[in-house]
């Protein structure tokens, strides 16, 4: 673990660098208080600081006031070392902040044994971020398929085409819906559902970009954002992810599915003043239409501004 | 030994207390067991630390002798307390007592000279 060690006198500064050491602390040692506060308020910086009260500048309190300011990082804890042993001192040495006080010259077994009570703290904390960010993750993803759930994909949605709109920059937006899902819940029960579900899910996943937004939408469906996608990929791209469904049976419980999507796909470098919703509103025409049409298969939306750059269906059988 | 003579300069009272002299238990000049414990036995680190305030040394003992010297008593406890500190890591005692004396008067601002 890291920590930091500031003192001005060099002679008490190698001791402790050398006790800490040898008890296995990655050390950074500063010699006066600005240095420290400066390695402190960094991002990643030592989570454990040792400090001397009496250092010219900023003393040991001082860094402790400047660490405290910075609420938005990892708490950071921090012993005085002093040879102050009034209590009022005491009180005003944690009051400033400071986490622990030991008083020089110290005795390395209870120094060392101090530090670990500041590691479980530290390692407290951990936990409790841990589990925050464990919600927030339950919070903004589905938790069958651990895509982004509806309200995020949406949320993810507007961004991007407000973004697309301000760059003049091509997306795509497909909405895929698995074919035939209610009779696959009604045939096999909802548990292989799930599983089919879930393995769409993965493969839709694998065959996006890291920067693309993959969501489940609905029951069975799911809401693709190719950032940056180009009206000439789009089509080509498309046709990819409706192949990683249909090329390969789903294998369930009970065996091998077949298992085929219909997709809508609005693709263009030209934004208009749509709305989300009138944008979704067309993809969701279109993924109608391919239902439509005969299933498994790719349905563009048709371009209300006459900027015309692809036909307005494919047409692909089924295997 | 020039800082037991800027200590005796800068005492306002000497040890004697009413005409006698009283028998101060001097503390030790150097407690070498309790420094190795302290450095886990360590020679070379005992070593490498007296070389250190051996470096050191010679510039706080000129800025103490002109925090004197200029009548300055907040320099006078301030590297008084830093060499306190020093000494009392290196377990050399008598010295650090000495320095904690200095600082004491500098805090309390009688550094007649």
């Amino acid at each position: 673990m890291k920590i930091l060690i500031a003192d001005d006198d060099p002679v008490s500064r190698r001791l402790l660098e050398k006790t800490l050491l040898q008890a296995g602390y990655d050390v950074l040692a500063v010699p006066n208080g600005m240095a420290a506060a400066e390695q402190l308020c960094k991002q990643d910086g030592p989570r454990l600081a040792l400090l001397d009260w009496e250092m010219p500048e900023l003393d040991g309190p001082g860094v402790c006031r400047e660490v405290r300011k910075k609420k938005d990082q990892g708490y950071v804890y921090m012993i005085l070392l002093t040879s102050k042993g009034l209590k009022t001192d005491i009180v005003t040495g944690l009051g400033s902040g400071a986490d622990d006080y030991l008083t020089k010259p110290f005795d390395s077994g209870e120094l060392k044994a101090r530090l670990c009570t500041g590691q479980r703290i530290l390692h407290l904390e951990g936990r409790l971020v841990e589990a925050r960010e464990n919600m927030r993750f339950k919070a903004s993803h589905d938790a069958l398929t651990s895509l982004f759930n509806r309200g995020v994909i949406m949320e993810l949605l507007g961004r991007e085409i407000s973004r697309s709109r301000r760059e003049r920059a091509p997306t795509a937006i497909l909405l895929c819906d698995v074919d035939h899902f209610k009779s696959i819940n009604d045939t096999h029960g909802h548990l292989i559902g799930d599983e089919v579900l879930r393995e769409a899910a993965r493969r839709l996943l694998l065959s996006v970009r890291s920067y693309d937004y993959v969501g489940r939408y609905g029951g069975e469906e799911f809401l693709i954002i190719l950032n940056n996608c180009d009206p000439v990929s789009a089509p080509r791209r498309a046709e990819e992810i409706r192949r990683s469904l249909s090329d390969t049976p789903v294998h369930t419980s009970i065996g091998p599915l077949l298992v085929t999507m219909s997709m809508g796909v609005h693709q263009t470098a030209n934004w208009g003043a749509q709305s989300v919703e009138e944008l979704l509103h067309q993809v969701d025409g279109a993924m109608y239409a391919a239902k439509a049409a005969g299933r498994n298969r790719l349905s563009f939306t048709i371009p209300s501004d006459g900027n015309h750059v692809v036909p307005s269906e494919t047409e692909r059988s089924l295997r | 030994m020039p800082f037991v003579y800027l200590h005796r300069r800068t005492c306002a009272q000497g040890i004697q207390c009413g005409g006698n002299k009283v028998n101060v238990a001097m503390p030790e000049v150097l407690n070498l067991t309790e420094l190795l414990s302290r450095v886990d036995n360590d020679q070379e680190l005992v070593t490498e630390l007296f070389s250190i305030f051996k470096s050191v040394f010679p510039s706080h003992l000129q800025r103490l002798s002109d925090a004197v010297a200029n009548e300055k008593p907040q320099q006078v406890e301030a590297e008084s307390h830093t060499l306190k500190g020093m000494l009392l890591n290196l377990s050399a005692a008598r010295a650090a007592a000495i320095a904690a004396d200095l600082e004491n008067l500098g805090r309390e601002k009688k550094i007649a000279v």
